[in-house]
C-alpha cells in the first residue's frame, strides 16, 4: 500500500465540489464545496447562517429538505459514494456509519416518552438487541456521556432536564451505534457558556476514547479553534478558507475570515487573556 | 468619574417569585452599582437570576428585601403612579434581547423609536422627528430605513433600532439584556461599535450577558452572578485575567477562545466536581 | 385596512358583491315593481317582460318579494354580528385589563355558552322570547358571541404580554396609550375575519329559520319562506328555487371572501404579499412595453 493509498484510507468522509440548489426557485445554494475529514481529526465548519454550512451536512447525512437537491458533486462515506445509495442503504448507514447531533435538543426528542425508553428504541430497532440488553447498553451509554445518575435519566421526561443534559442524551443516542463520523451543527449555541465547554469537552473525550472523526459545526471561530485540528470557513454557499486551526489563525487569507478574528481580538477575551500556556483540547 | 454618586445602587436585593409553597428566590443579598459613564457587566448563566435583576431595576419585579435606587430617588419605595412618572422622564431605559419580539411589526421603525418621546407628551411633532433622526444616526442607521417596518430590516440593524429607542428620551442609565446574542457576526460587530460609541458620554450602561467574550470586550467593571448571588465583582480585566471564586474561575475557563483554551480539562474538570456542577 | 382589502381581486369582487346586497337591502322595497303580498290571478307564471321572475303560488311577483326579503335578511344577518360583538368581542378585550374576577367570571359564562347546543338552544330561546326574527337573531348572536370573545382575548392577550408593550410600559405608557397604539391594530384583523364569517353564517341561519318558518309571520316574504315555498311547487316550477338559492349563496361567497382577503392582507405577512405583488408588477411592467396587450 503506498503512502498515497494509505492517506486515502484515512479519509472517512470526502466531499468534493458539492452542488445543492433548491428545486423550486433554481437557486444555487451550495456552490461547489470541498472537504475532508480524517480518521481521529477534528474538522471544524464556520459559516454565518446562509453560508450552506447546515445544508452541506445534511447532504452528508441524506436529510435534505425536500424541495432541495444535490445538483453536482460528490460525497464519499467511508469510501461509498452517497448517489449509489438506496433509501435502504441511507437507513443502515445513519447512526452506523454517520451520526449526528444538532442546536436545540429539546425538538429533537419526544417530550411524552421517558428519554431512555428513546434511546433504547434506537439499540432495539438497529442492533436487535433484546428490551433487556438494549436497556442495559443505554444505561452504558449515559454513564459514558457522563450523566451523573443514569438510571434517574433512563426515568425522566424532557421537561424535566436541563439543555446540556438533552444534549448530552442526544450524543449518547448519536453515539450508541458506534458511528465512525460525527457531525455536531451547532451544537452547543443554544446552551450556556460553561455547559457549551462541558459539552465540546465530552467530544473531545469520545474522540479520544472511541475514534470517533467528528465534524464541529458554528459561526463561532473561537468553538471551532477549541477543537478542531483542521478548519474550513464558508460564505454564501462557497468555502473561503481552508487548512489547519494554526495555518487559519496565524494567518488568514480572506478577507472574511480575519473580520472574524478581528471580531475577537476587539470584542472577546482574546484581548485580555494573557495565557501562560495555550490547552488545546 | 469614579468619585461620582452612582447613578444606579443596588443595595442588599433579595428578590422572591411564587406564593406560599412555591415561592422562590431568585436574587439573594444582590450589591451592584453603576457610576455615569461607566459600562458595568452582569455575567450569568441561565437560571443566574441576571433578567430578574434588571426587571427589578426596571419595576417590574417586586424587590423582596433592600434597596434599589436610581441617582438619588429610591425606585423600591414607589407606588404605580410614581413609576409612570418616573419612567416618563426617561431616566432609566432598557434594550431587550431578540429585537424581533421586542419592536410592534405593525410599526414603522421610525414610529417605534419616537414612541418614548411621544409617550411622554408635550413635545412638538417636528421636534420628535428630529430627535428620532439625530438617534438614528447616533447609532448609524440610514434615515431611508425609518419608514420601513422591522421585519424589513436585519438582525442587526433591528436591534440598533431598539438601541435608538432606548437612547430617544436621553436617558442616565441603559440596561441591555444579551443585546447582540441573537445576531450573528456582523451584525453583532456593528451593534457593539454603536454601545463603544455611547462610552464617551456621561450615559451609565449596565451590559448584561453569559457570554463573557462580549462583556469582557466592552465593560469597565463586571460582576458575576451564579445562583442569585453576586459572587465576585471587580475590574473586568483583573477579573478575567485573575478570577478568584472557582464560578468565575470555570466561566473564564469555558469560555472559547482562539488561543485556545485558557484552562485545561482536566482543571475545568475540577472546578466543576467542586461546584458539584459535574452532569448537571 | 380597507384600502388594502381593494388592491386584492378577491377583496374588490367582495366589496363589489357586498355593496350590491347591500344596496338590495336599503332600497329593494323601494324598487320592488309590484307590491309583495298582493296576489294576483297569475299564478305560478314564468318569467316574463312584467314579471322577470315569474310569480308564486299566490300570484306573487317573486322578485318584488325577494327584493323586499332583502333587508330582513340582510339586517338580521347584521343584528347578530352586532350583537356578537357587543356581547362578545368587547368583555374578550376588557377581560385582559379588568382584573381577575372579571376575566374568571367572563370565562366560565363563554364556556357555559359553548357548552349549549347551537340550533336547539336557538330555536328554545325563540319559543322562551316569542316568536319574532329580533329574538331569534338575538339568540343566534348570543351563541355566537363566544367566538368572538375568545378571538378577541387571544389577540388581546398576545399583545398585552409582548416585549413591545413591556418596552412602552418601561417607557410610562399607560394602559389606554397602550390599547390606542398597540392593540388596537392587532385585534381588528381577527375581529374583522370574525365579523365577516358571521355574517355569512347569520345570513344561512336567517333563511333556514324563516325557511323553517320560525321567527317569521307570513305573509311577510323572507329569502327563505320563499325559497321553502318554492320547493313545495316544484313540480310546476322547477327552476323557481335558483333564485332564493343563488342570491343567499352569492351574499355567504361574498362574506367568506371578505374574510378571506381581510385575513391576507393583515399584518406582516399581508404587507410582504402586498408589496410582492407591487414588486413582481414594475418587474413586468419594466420589460414589456406598455403597448403589449397580456
Amino acid at each position: 500500500m503506498t503512502a498515497h493509498q494509505a492517506r486515502h484510507d484515512d479519509v472517512v468522509l470526502d466531499v468534493r465540489d458539492l452542488r445543492i440548489r433548491h428545486t423550486g426557485t433554481g437557486t444555487d445554494l451550495v456552490k461547489g464545496v470541498s472537504l475532508s475529514v480524517r480518521r481521529g481529526r477534528v474538522l471544524g465548519i464556520v459559516g454565518e447562517s446562509g453560508s450552506g454550512k447546515t445544508l452541506t451536512c445534511r447532504a452528508a447525512l441524506g436529510i435534505l429538505p425536500r424541495s432541495i437537491e444535490v445538483s453536482g458533486g460528490t460525497i464519499d462515506i467511508l469510501g461509498r459514494r452517497t448517489t449509489d445509495l438506496t433509501k435502504r442503504d441511507w437507513v443502515d448507514l445513519r447512526g452506523t456509519s454517520i451520526s449526528a447531533v444538532f442546536q436545540d435538543p429539546s425538538s429533537y426528542l419526544n417530550p411524552s416518552i421517558r428519554l431512555g425508553k428513546q434511546v433504547q428504541e434506537v439499540l432495539r430497532v438497529k442492533k436487535g438487541l433484546s428490551r433487556r440488553a438494549a436497556k442495559q447498553e443505554a444505561l452504558e451509554l449515559f454513564a459514558a456521556v457522563h450523566l451523573r445518575d443514569p438510571a434517574l435519566v433512563y426515568e425522566q421526561y424532557v421537561h424535566e432536564l436541563s439543555g446540556g443534559m438533552l444534549q448530552r442524551v442526544l450524543i449518547a443516542a448519536a453515539i450508541a451505534l458506534k458511528p465512525e463520523i460525527l457531525i455536531a451543527d451547532e451544537a452547543t449555541t443554544a446552551l450556556d457558556v460553561t455547559v457549551q465547554a462541558e459539552i465540546l469537552d465530552l467530544l473531545a473525550e469520545l474522540k479520544e476514547q472511541i475514534g470517533l472523526a467528528l465534524v464541529v459545526v458554528s459561526h463561532d471561530l473561537a468553538v471551532v479553534a477549541q477543537l478542531c485540528d483542521d478548519v474550513v470557513v464558508m460564505r454564501d454557499g462557497e468555502v473561503v478558507e481552508h487548512g489547519t486551526t494554526n495555518e487559519v489563525l496565524r494567518s488568514p487569507q480572506h478577507a472574511y475570515t480575519q473580520l472574524l478574528i478581528a471580531e475577537h481580538e476587539q470584542y472577546g477575551l482574546d484581548r485580555f487573556l494573557h495565557v501562560k500556556e495555550l490547552h488545546h483540547v | 468619574m469614579s468619585s461620582a454618586a452612582p447613578l444606579l445602587d443596588v443595595d442588599g436585593v433579595d428578590v422572591h417569585v411564587g406564593r406560599g409553597r412555591g415561592r422562590t428566590q431568585i436574587l439573594r443579598s444582590v450589591d451592584l452599582q453603576v457610576r455615569p459613564g461607566e459600562v458595568v457587566g452582569l455575567i450569568g448563566e441561565s437560571g443566574s437570576g441576571k433578567s430578574t435583576l434588571a426587571r427589578a431595576v426596571l419595576g417590574l419585579a417586586d424587590v423582596s428585601r433592600g434597596r434599589i435606587s436610581v441617582g438619588d430617588e429610591e425606585v423600591t419605595a414607589f407606588s404605580g403612579s410614581r413609576w409612570r412618572g418616573f419612567r416618563r422622564r426617561g431616566v432609566v431605559q432598557y434594550v431587550f434581547q431578540d429585537p424581533l419580539r421586542s419592536l410592534d411589526g405593525d410599526l414603522t421603525v421610525g414610529a417605534s423609536i419616537a414612541e418614548p418621546l411621544l409617550i411622554r407628551g408635550g413635545v412638538p411633532r417636528s421636534a420628535v422627528h428630529d430627535a428620532v433622526e439625530r438617534f438614528a444616526a447616533t447609532v448609524q442607521l440610514d434615515t431611508a430605513l425609518l419608514d420601513r417596518f422591522p421585519g424589513e430590516l436585519s438582525g442587526g440593524q433591528r436591534q440598533r433600532v431598539a438601541i435608538a429607542r432606548a437612547l430617544i428620551t436621553e436617558p442616565r442609565l441603559v440596561i441591555l439584556d444579551e443585546p447582540v446574542s441573537a445576531l450573528d457576526s456582523a451584525n453583532r460587530v456593528q451593534v457593539l461599535d454603536a454601545l463603544a460609541r455611547l462610552r464617551s458620554t456621561t450615559v451609565g450602561l449596565l451590559y448584561i450577558s453569559h457570554d463573557l467574550g462580549s462583556v469582557a470586550g466592552i465593560t469597565d467593571r463586571t460582576a458575576v452572578l451564579y445562583r442569585g448571588c453576586v459572587v465576585e465583582s471587580g475590574e473586568t480585566s483583573a477579573l478575567v485575567n485573575d478570577p478568584q471564586h472557582p464560578y468565575t474561575r470555570l466561566l473564564v475557563g469555558s469560555a472559547p477562545t482562539l488561543a485556545g483554551g485558557a484552562i485545561g480539562r482536566a482543571e475545568r474538570d475540577e472546578l466543576r466536581a467542586r461546584l458539584a456542577l459535574h452532569g448537571a | 385596512m380597507i384600502t388594502s382589502v381593494l388592491r386584492l381581486t378577491s377583496g374588490r369582487i367582495a366589496v363589489g358583491l357586498l355593496a350590491f346586497i347591500g344596496f338590495l337591502a336599503l332600497f329593494g322595497q323601494l324598487i320592488a315593481p309590484y307590491d309583495p303580498i298582493k296576489g294576483s290571478d297569475l299564478q305560478l307564471a314564468g318569467p316574463s317582460g312584467s314579471h322577470w321572475l315569474g310569480t308564486d303560488y299566490l300570484g306573487r311577483d317573486v322578485l318584488s318579494r325577494i327584493l323586499d326579503g332583502s333587508a330582513l335578511s340582510v339586517g338580521s344577518a347584521l343584528l347578530v354580528a352586532a350583537i356578537a360583538l357587543l356581547v362578545g368581542a368587547l368583555p374578550g378585550i376588557l377581560s385582559v385589563y379588568l382584573g381577575p374576577v372579571f376575566e374568571w367570571l367572563s370565562l366560565r359564562v363563554v364556556d357555559t355558552l359553548i357548552a349549549l347546543p347551537f340550533l336547539v338552544f336557538a330555536v328554545a330561546l325563540t319559543t322562551l322570547l316569542g316568536n319574532g326574527v329580533l329574538q331569534a337573531m338575538f339568540a343566534v348572536g348570543l351563541l355566537v358571541a363566544p367566538v368572538f370573545y375568545r378571538v378577541a382575548r387571544s389577540a388581546t392577550l398576545s399583545v398585552a404580554r409582548s416585549q413591545y408593550v413591556e418596552a412602552a410600559i418601561i417607557s410610562g405608557a399607560s394602559t389606554g396609550w397602550i390599547v390606542r397604539k398597540h392593540v388596537w391594530a392587532k385585534i381588528l384583523p381577527p375581529v374583522a375575519i370574525s365579523v365577516a364569517h358571521t355574517v355569512g353564517t347569520g345570513l344561512v341561519v336567517i333563511a333556514s329559520l324563516t325557511f323553517l318558518n320560525i321567527g317569521v309571520k307570513p305573509p311577510a316574504p323572507t329569502w327563505g319562506g320563499i325559497l321553502a315555498s318554492d320547493l313545495g311547487y316544484l313540480g310546476f316550477k322547477p327552476y323557481a328555487p335558483v333564485f332564493p338559492i343563488v342570491l343567499i349563496l352569492v351574499a355567504v361567497l361574498a362574506c367568506q371572501l371578505l374574510a378571506d382577503a381581510i385575513r391576507d392582507v393583515a399584518g406582516e405577512s399581508g404587507r410582504a404579499l402586498l408589496s410582492g405583488r407591487d414588486a413582481d408588477k414594475d418587474r413586468s411592467e419594466r420589460r414589456t412595453p406598455a403597448s403589449v396587450e397580456s
